[in-house]
């Protein structure tokens, strides 16, 4: 015989709403430490900020070259010019000088002239910065579905052939560098298939108001179909590259996710309740396996970042990474200094974004 | 120093043991790997012998592969063969240079930390952590030029990329460890804490550290490559398959592609070979001795 669920009407109603004042309270309580929480996370960011600042400082010092020699390229200086560029630069000032200063400025949120380019350092980051972000977020349009479906498809049939084919494909796909499988995609390109373009973000007959700086999304804006077409033409292979790279080492995660979560007591509970296989995964596993997946993408958005400059240089992609290489070759301090500072912060950003969403999503997480 | 050299021969012992009890998953992965790993070593050894020399500049420049150069020949006309061949050797080199280097500074590091907990500990988990989340090709590529380039420089700073991920994993070992009632019988028998963390729990944590090593040395070839490939690897005579790779780049357009396809190859083959045995290590330490899947 069913038991019957309320026995006592009244008294459950009375429960109820006790529980929802409850639910009430707790999440005041919750935002309030969430926001305490957030504030910490915040003060965390400097030390980090400050101690690769400093790295940044020292290694700059310590590294052999000048700014002034690749300033004054092929002509040859008498000692007197050096000296006044050297100074104009603030470089002849004793160490700890100049490292003050620096530091006193960071904080102010000033990092500066380029010593080459002699823009400021922030301006030149913020002119590259679109093109590294839109590399970066396609392929992450890219990768998580694509990394997690195989995952998931792989852990459903767990031990069978799909499971070791999408195996082996994340492993080795893992193992090839990124710009390997970009020469590869442009020798096919240049070889077999001209409708792809080799390299850049735009073909040059192609004129485009800049209004966000990512030529996506600035085509549609403005309505210009031409520059839509093209720069989605530019953007898939190095998309590509850089995508799957991601996905391969996602679908391995979720993999390993989805099959310790399928093995839990409350999975077996659905199980025998008779649920359909599908929504048991869709329903019950998959929420929970994203958990650990999205800190992973969190920290791979950083690492995306900086594996760009690989990608970069092989589709010749005006981006941050670029810009980095480029301020390293020409030994530009300050442009060098602003760029990893500028890393360290996007970097902080993206890992506290991802600790409050993982705060949000699962409610065992105590902050 | 005994003790370790037994603990050694212990750690020998269950590694043997647990092989022939794993799963058969992770004996292909670790079979497939090693015979990889071994066929690059048969070619060198081979080309060594009977192959091209790696340096020797002819008129025969950019030409497709054929019977006589099974890779072709690259700008200055050199076998890309045997390039690739004499390449195994550098890149290996850097990349066990590196991992050592980065095993010798990020373990006991790792161990004290976890072991010791405190200020101390947080400290480094803070240094650690802010060059773990910072990416690796980054910071090797700033050590790289300020150190220049050569074999012992670029093995510096790629370690700097790894050395956090021994930091954390070790740590994260020790911790699990200290509570163990192995480790607090030790310390009931009055053993310093010195040696307790140096000869019980870093020996406890080193089949561990070998699979992590193996997966290191993979990712350890990708960024040796990587650097050599942005032209801050090894100086350009000395045959290195991502040095070889950038400069194959420039030579696309003319439809060459055996100049960049070859050496890349040669980096997924190698890469492929560790990770594989890696992942195999791995798997195998996921079964006890008892033979149960942990």
């Amino acid at each position: 015989m069913p038991v019957p669920l309320e026995l006592d009407f009244e008294y459950s109603k009375r429960s109820r709403f006790l529980q929802n004042i409850n639910i009430v309270l707790n999440a005041e309580k919750k935002a309030m430490r969430l926001r305490e929480f957030i504030i910490t996370r915040l003060l965390m960011t400097i030390p980090t900020v400050l101690l690769l600042a400093t790295i940044v400082f020292i290694v700059m010092r310590v590294m052999p070259g000048d700014p002034v020699v690749s300033l004054m390229g092929s002509k040859v200086g008498s000692e007197e010019q050096i000296e006044i560029i050297r100074h104009a630069l603030g470089l002849d000032r004793p160490l700890h000088i100049q490292y003050t200063e620096y530091i006193f400025n960071l904080v102010r949120g000033d990092l500066g002239y380029s010593m080459v380019r002699s823009n400021p350092v922030l301006e030149e980051i913020l002119t590259h910065l679109p093109a590294t972000l839109e590399l970066t977020l396609w392929s992450m349009a890219l990768a998580i579905p694509l990394g997690v479906y195989l995952g998931t498809v792989a852990a459903k049939r767990q031990g069978g052939k799909i499971d070791s084919v999408i195996r082996i494909g994340a492993l080795v796909r893992w193992c090839i560098p990124v710009f390997w499988l970009g020469i590869m995609l442009q020798i096919v390109a240049v070889l077999y298939i001209p409708f792809f373009p080799l390299s850049g973000r735009l073909s040059a007959q192609i004129t485009l108001n800049k209004i966000t700086g990512l030529y996506v999304l600035d085509s549609i804006l403005t309505g210009n179909t031409a520059a839509f077409i093209d720069s989605v033409k530019h953007l898939l292979l190095p998309v590509f590259t850089l995508g799957t790279t991601m996905a391969a080492s996602l679908a391995r995660l979720s993999r390993a996710n989805v099959i310790e979560v399928l093995g839990e007591e409350y999975i077996k509970v659905t199980r025998l309740k008779g649920c359909p296989e599908k929504t048991i995964i869709q329903k019950h596993a998959l929420p929970n396996a994203l958990i650990p997946i999205l800190t992973y993408a969190g920290l791979q958005i950083a690492m995306l970042m900086g594996g760009a400059m690989l990608t970069e240089t092989t589709f010749s992609w005006p981006g941050l990474g670029r810009l980095l290489l480029f301020a390293i070759g020409y030994r530009d301090f300050t442009l060098i200094q602003g760029c990893i500072v500028f890393w360290a912060l996007i970097i902080g950003l993206v890992n506290l974004i991802v600790d409050i969403l993982y705060a949000i999503i699962d409610p065992r997480v105590r902050y | 120093m005994s003790g370790i050299v037994k603990s050694f021969k212990g750690i020998v012992k269950s590694f043997i043991r647990r092989f022939a009890i794993t799963q058969k998953s992770a004996k292909i992965l670790m079979t497939a790997g090693i015979i990889l790993f071994l066929m690059l070593v048969f070619f060198y050894i081979f080309n060594s012998f009977f192959g091209y020399d790696p340096y020797e500049i002819t008129r025969n420049i950019l030409e497709p592969p054929d019977s006589n150069h099974i890779m072709g020949t690259d700008q200055l006309g050199r076998d890309i063969f045997s390039r690739m061949c004499y390449g195994t050797s550098s890149s290996l080199a850097i990349a066990l240079i590196a991992s050592v280097i980065s095993l010798i500074i990020g373990a006991p590091m790792g161990a004290v930390s976890g072991y010791f907990a405190g200020p101390t500990d947080r400290i480094l988990s803070v240094i650690f952590d802010a060059l773990y989340a910072f990416p690796g090709i980054i910071l090797a590529v700033l050590i790289a030029v300020m150190l220049g380039p050569g074999v012992y420089t670029t093995s510096i700073a790629i370690s700097v990329e790894f050395i956090p991920q021994y930091f954390r994993v070790v740590r994260g070992l020790s911790l699990s460890l200290k509570e163990r009632p192995f480790v607090e019988a030790i310390k009931a028998l009055g053993a310093r804490s010195r040696n307790l963390v140096f000869q019980h729990i870093l020996v406890y944590a080193v089949p561990s550290i070998v699979a992590l090593v193996m997966l290191n040395m993979g990712s350890a070839i990708l960024a040796v490559s990587g650097l050599g490939f942005l032209g801050l690897g090894l100086p350009p005579p000395t045959p290195e398959w991502g040095t070889d790779l950038g400069r194959g780049r420039d030579f696309i357009t003319m439809g060459v592609w055996w100049a960049s396809t070859f050496p890349g190859l040669m980096i997924v083959i190698s890469v492929v070979a560790f990770t594989l045995i890696g992942e195999g290590l791995n798997e195998m330490l996921k079964t006890s001795i008892s033979g149960v899947k942990m």
